[in-house]
């Protein structure tokens, strides 16, 4: 019979439906969302799949690694930390993440780890919510601005700060001319409208703009150009995978005579590695005091730490891990603060008022000062301003002074 | 002056790896009339086998060229033998489509094994590079020129040859006839993907050192591919390498002199303007007359 | 006898899935936010699954621009709102006509092509998109991304999830609606028709790349429309994700659901848009699994989900065999002798003076001269190669005349395409049956009908959902044509599965329900059994007789063409050999010794 077809197809796409939306629903929050006798539930997202994944499974196993060993001295007034990390991209699946996060699993705070458009439109929702939040990798305006009570930034400042210290990093060698080699995607162009007038004001001339797209890998035509500038200084603003095939390449187009500064996201081992010889003196800016390998004994703990979790895949641990990490002890430190009658406003007023130069180490000798220490005003969320100087030495990126 | 030429050469150093990458796609599609969306993948395959075999295994660079191109010849081969085959008796219309998410697993797969971290892989030829003037011209960048060229040529010449290429050739031109003469399908298009698939890893084993390897390669390298052999008209074996060398070009010089957006916009026109008023590109092997 | 029939199917085909969506929108409200907001995602990918249903399934066009599309519905909506204070539901709805607009830009100089090339260039304006609205920061805030403002209604602003469920629910059903009666209906069938042969749609008044143009439009429209319905959820837009690999994602919807119905990119649509989340146990593996999932089901299953459920059911239900009947209706043959007092007064159906169609150096038709007067049956013989075919392809408009006239009843055939033939009273049927396999032997007989532009099949779709009585007129005139050649009791039988004899009445019925006045016949017979041969040649003077079309036909069989017709010409290499009554032209010399090879007039039967 024709109908029953029909119905028979309908009655079988609805059953579906039922059993995928089963799969989604779990018992509901409880009253006090995230927070009871025994454990603080904290969310987290972030890219886990896709070419932006070191982002997100640096956050998820940095901040692992920091509750592992909170919860092994003791937790946080008693309670036990629970991470709860979701993996999410776009702005859609960053949406559904927190929603899932603070709706359905009932998460106390919030961490965002990712630094695209994904987050920013998280962080559109986490204001309306007045979830506390902590954005400790995304530096892009969007996911910092209109401003809120409920949101911090940890590690990664702002845009124009970046591109300040950016800047002051490139006038080290006193250039008379620059060139300034950029992707067209959202990081570096929004580094690029802080980079750009601050130089002029410093008067220093922009000899030539050149741009590639995201994953370009061939750099030939801009290394030509900016070689023909004569430039004292080269300023390249993109990810490590386009910074070094373009190091690589730089030699070869007559475009490496001059002082190389790339940006913090061409940090990483792998620059090195393929640009060769080449990467040899290039200087970039770094959001933490050590680099890695770095003698200091905050750093030698907590590489053995990680390696000891984790084991030693490739390209592991990279920054952020270390910001993880570090992060989620500052943010240990404020539920500590906040006491044993924990709330979502009380933990804010906390985070406002009461925390001036927080580092790890203040929560427990045990944990490692890997990231500058942390300040927040009530008008100024901006945990971290500070920054060190790094530059390639004989095939390996090491802090200078 | 020497900027033009410099400009040429890097030109010249990618357009060879196009034409390694669009000939891989236009094989495929002369014999089995199937268009391979999963070239991109073959050809990021074809570098991490490559960093696999040198790296891990530590064999010597010549062994990787030899073995790396054809254990992704094998798996494309296999692919089409297992489930390109069954699909194309349902229905040849989704064949296409099927190749576009085999593509997406794999790369898939890639990422799970190795995330999205940049490998490398050492120069082919390394040592000081030579100055004509003031013109730079290194050794990696006569390598892949001249040997991708090569390896370009030979593979047309191996398709025209006539135990191997005949089959495929005589497919392309009628399947019933060639059934007829007692040519095998399912052998023959199984060879031809093979065929694809090696030339894919190739161009995968050249692109490595200079560009590092990452699972986005796959992603980078299919719009390169496809447009080179559009411009090259999709059934022309030399179109597809005089095509890559057109392609690398154009990219090049427009992203010299103007900006990188109005590289992808002229790439892009330029890609109409061959689809709407010569479809059979640039360069076409044969002339057709509209019965 | 009051055919119900046309009612059922309409409910079926439309309100079905409009339940559903509806449904599912209602069930969601009595579930959390979290996954009603997962709802909202997933009844508008719902939308792009059924869009993508008509491009990809029925106009079998691998189209390769949704995201791009979606990112037009979602930007234009957006700015409008943001910029312009144009109210929301104006928005979507000028953004939807955008995607149209925009969706017709792309069919035109994509339509030029097929298959591969076809998809290349819908590749080529889906980067070219989405870069443009990448460089263009101060409209779409570039890559930074573009605030989304909350939907606002009529004053209210939907600000909780349970309100955009029930908006976008509704908004779903509505969309689910057009593009279900669009698809169920004439326009759906006629783009079947396309896919199966485009030939045979041509030579029955469909204009082909106007067909395409609009399931560009329409599936783009549609993209964009579920673009501007999802923008407010997103909050954010962004270039990257509107990117091809989105438009990979979408094309899977289809593909995994079925791609032949209106519940398969339905269900494709829902359950890909929930993969994700309800993959989210998996966290790293989750890309790994949707694609292996995705090329797991193409392989296994061809057809998509709903084909696998429509195989499980039909396994299921008791089979009911048809028995292999002779299957059509014989009709009594009309008496020899009474066909020569039926032949009209000499005015000619079809006049050609001097053709000449040259392929090159070749002469195909080599001035050719034939007039063929009305009411008669008029046959065409000669060895192969002699023209024959190229002869009723030049006069079906398929090729063009390098000189000479074609006239039918008088009027001049130059310069009209071949979909204007049957405007004027000529169809044909084709040497390699070219019908429409999939569609019914019914739809092939309605397609028969001739009224295919594209505004009427439009109107006729969206007619016959409210079942108005226009379709009811169509589908008896078309029972009656293939009551006519005796198929009626095969009329919802798909004409792919028919017997060569029949297939070949069918391809007759089809010819004659336009009620035209000449038909061309190429080879009617050949590769029929005896008996059929029979059939067919008592159907062709019954029909010729009774409804006054005159035949011009093509025959290899001589018996049959002595049997059958009034007058025959004899052609080889392009030029007539011969013309007259059938035993005349049939023993002439130079005919045998050509056609049989001859060379003494020794008879040879």
């Amino acid at each position: 019979m024709p109908e029953s077809r029909g119905s028979m197809r309908a009655l079988t796409i609805a059953t579906a439906a039922c059993i995928i939306a089963g799969t989604m629903v779990l018992p509901s929050a409880a009253a006090d969302p995230g927070v009871d006798k025994e454990r603080i539930l904290i969310g987290a997202f972030g890219p886990l799949t896709g070419p932006a994944s070191w982002i997100g499974l640096g956050a998820r196993d940095g901040m692992q690694l920091a509750v592992d060993e909170i919860n092994a001295n003791g937790g946080v007034n008693g309670r036990k930390v629970q991470l709860q990390f979701e993996g999410a991209q776009t702005p859609a699946e960053s949406i559904a993440a927190v929603k899932k996060l603070v709706e359905q699993d009932g998460v106390f705070a919030l961490v965002l780890g990712s630094g695209s458009t994904g987050a920013a439109a998280a962080a559109d929702y986490l204001r309306e919510a007045q979830v506390p939040s902590y954005n400790i990798v995304g530096a892009t305006p969007k996911i910092r601005q209109p401003f809120s009570r409920h949101i911090f930034h940890g590690v990664f400042p702002s845009a124009a700060t970046i591109a300040a210290s950016f800047v002051q990093e490139a006038l080290r060698s006193k250039p008379k001319k620059v060139a300034i080699i950029t992707g067209t995607y959202e990081l570096p162009q929004a580094l690029l409208a802080g980079v750009e007038p601050q130089l002029k004001n410093a008067g220093v001339e922009i000899a030539t703009k050149q741009s590639f797209d995201l994953g370009a890998k061939d750099f030939t035509a801009q290394l030509v150009e900016a070689a023909r500038a004569r430039p004292d200084v080269i300023l390249f603003i993109g990810h490590y995978t386009e910074a070094a095939p373009a190091l690589r390449q730089a030699p070869e187009l007559g475009a490496r005579y001059a002082q190389w500064v790339v940006d913090i996201s061409a940090i990483s081992d792998s620059l090195p590695e393929i640009a060769g010889s080449a990467a040899d003196g290039v200087r970039s800016i770094w959001m933490f005091p050590y680099y890695f390998s770095d003698p200091a004994p905050a750093m030698r703990d907590f590489e053995g730490k990680w390696k000891r979790k984790y084991g030693t895949p490739q390209g592991r641990p990279n920054y952020v891990d270390m910001n993880g990490y570090g992060d989620m002890y500052v943010m240990t430190v404020a539920l500590h603060k906040t006491g044993a009658g924990l709330t979502r406003a009380r933990l804010v007023d906390v985070w406002n008022n009461d925390m001036h130069a927080v580092k790890p180490s203040d929560f427990g000798a045990f944990a490692s000062d890997v990231i500058f220490p942390e300040t927040f005003t009530p008008q100024d969320h901006d945990g971290n301003k500070a920054h060190s100087s790094l530059e390639v030495v004989n095939g390996h990126w090491q802090v200078v002074k | 002056m020497e900027e033009v030429l410099q400009l040429l050469l890097g030109g010249l150093k990618i357009g060879a790896i196009y034409s390694l990458a669009a000939l891989g796609i236009v094989v495929i599609h002369k014999a089995t009339k199937t268009v391979n969306f999963a070239h991109g993948a073959l050809i990021m395959l074809g570098a991490y086998f490559g960093f696999f075999l040198l790296r891990l295994l530590g064999l010597p660079y010549a062994l990787v060229y030899l073995l790396a191109p054809l254990a992704v010849g094998s798996l494309a081969a296999g692919t089409e033998w297992l489930l390109l085959r069954r699909l194309r008796r349902a229905d040849a219309f989704a064949v296409v489509i099927s190749t576009i998410f085999i593509a997406l697993a794999v790369t898939e797969l890639i990422r799970v094994v190795y995330r999205s971290d940049l490998l490398s892989m050492p120069r082919v030829w390394s040592g000081p590079p030579w100055l004509v003037g003031d013109l730079i011209l290194t050794r990696e960048t006569l390598w892949i020129i001249a040997g991708a060229f090569c390896l370009a040529v030979a593979g047309a010449s191996l398709f025209a040859a006539a135990r191997f290429g005949r089959p495929m050739r005589a497919m392309a031109s009628s399947l019933r006839g060639a059934q007829l003469c007692g040519y095998s399908v399912d052998g023959v298009y199984a060879q031809a993907w093979f065929l694809g698939g090696t030339l894919a890893g190739l161009a995968g084993l050249f692109l490595a050192p200079v560009m590092g390897i990452t699972p986005e390669l796959a992603d980078i390298m299919i719009v390169p591919a496809f447009v080179a052999a559009i411009l090259g008209g999709f059934d022309s074996i030399k179109g597809a390498v005089l095509g890559g060398l057109a392609l690398g070009l154009i990219e090049t010089f427009a992203a010299a002199y103007l900006s990188s957006a109005g590289k992808n916009a002229l790439t892009f026109l330029i890609l109409l303007c061959v689809l709407l008023w010569r479809p059979r590109g640039l360069f076409p092997e044969y002339r057709l007359r509209d019965v | 006898m009051f055919d119900h029939r046309p009612l059922r199917i309409a409910w079926r085909d439309i309100a079905g899935p409009c339940g559903l969506t509806l449904a599912i929108a209602l069930l969601a409200l009595a579930c959390g936010t979290y996954v009603q907001y997962v709802v909202s995602l997933c009844l508008i990918a719902a939308i792009i699954g059924v869009a993508l249903v008509l491009i990809v399934g029925f106009a079998r066009v691998i189209m390769l621009t949704g995201g791009a599309m979606m990112a037009v519905g979602a930007y234009a909506s957006t700015v409008l709102v943001a910029r312009f204070d144009v109210p929301y539901l104006i928005s979507v709805l000028a953004a939807t006509v955008l995607g149209g607009v925009t969706g017709a830009v792309v069919a035109v100089p994509a339509s030029r092509f097929r298959g591969h090339y076809l998809a290349m260039a819908t590749l080529v304006f889906q980067f070219v998109i989405i870069i443009g609205l990448r460089e263009w920061p101060g409209v779409t805030g570039g890559a930074a991304g573009l605030n989304v403002p909350n939907a606002r209604l009529f004053g209210y602003v939907l600000a909780s999830d349970w309100q955009y469920v029930v908006f976008i629910g509704i908004g779903a059903t509505v969309a689910v609606a057009i593009l279900a009666a669009i698809l169920c209906g004439q326009y759906g069938k006629a783009l079947r028709a396309i896919s199966a042969t485009e030939i045979g749609a041509e030579s029955f008044g469909i204009d082909v790349a106007r067909y395409h143009l609009v399931a560009f439009a329409v599936s783009s429209a549609a993209i964009a429309f579920a673009g501007g319905l999802l923008a407010p959820r997103v909050r954010i837009l962004d270039p990257e994700s509107f990117g091809f690999a989105s438009s990979v994602f979408m094309l899977a919807y289809p593909v995994v659901g079925g791609m032949h119905s209106v519940w398969g990119g339905l269900l494709g649509g829902m359950i890909l848009r929930a993969l994700p989340e309800a993959l989210r146990v998996g966290q790293e593996l989750q890309g790994l699994i949707y694609a292996i999932l995705v090329v797991a089901v193409m392989t296994f299953f061809p057809h998509g989900l709903i084909g696998a459920m429509d195989r499980l059911a039909r396994q299921a239900r008791p089979v009911r065999k048809k028995f292999a009947a002779p299957s059509a209706i014989a009709i009594p043959a009309t008496p020899a002798g009474a066909r020569s007092e039926q032949l009209h007064d000499g005015a000619t159906a079809l006049e050609m003076s001097d053709v000449s169609v040259s392929f090159g150096a070749l002469r195909a038709v080599d001035r050719l001269s034939l007039r063929v007067r009305a009411g008669t049956i008029h046959g065409v013989i000669g060895p192969n190669g002699a023209g024959k075919t190229t002869l009723f392809n030049a006069i079906s408009g398929f090729i063009a005349v390098d000189c000479g006239t074609i006239r039918l009843f008088e009027r001049s055939l130059s310069g009209e395409p071949p979909r204007r033939r049957i405007h004027h009273g000529m169809t044909r049927t084709f040497q390699n049956v070219a019908l429409f396999g999939p569609l019914t032997c019914i739809d092939n007989a309605m397609l028969g009908l001739g009224r295919n532009a594209i505004g009427e099949s439009l109107a006729a779709s969206l007619a016959q959902a409210v079942a108005a009585p226009g379709y009811r007129a169509r589908r008896e005139a078309a029972l009656e044509a293939l009551a006519a050649v005796g198929l009626d009791h095969l009329a919802d039988r798909h004409a792919q599965l028919l017997s060569l004899g029949d297939q070949r009445r069918l391809e007759l019925a089809r010819a004659i329900a336009s009620r035209p006045r000449l038909i061309l016949l190429d080879e009617p017979v050949s590769g029929v059994s005896r008996e059929e041969e029979a059939g067919i040649l008592s159907l062709l003077r019954r029909l010729s007789g009774e409804r006054s079309i005159t035949m011009l036909v093509i025959e290899h069989n001589i018996q049959f063409v002595r049997r059958l017709c009034d007058r025959v010409s004899a052609m080889s290499m392009g030029r007539l050999l011969a013309q007259g009554d059938p035993e005349t032209v049939i023993n002439d010399p130079q005919v045998r010794s050509i056609y049989f090879g001859e060379q003494n007039g020794a008879a040879s039967d």
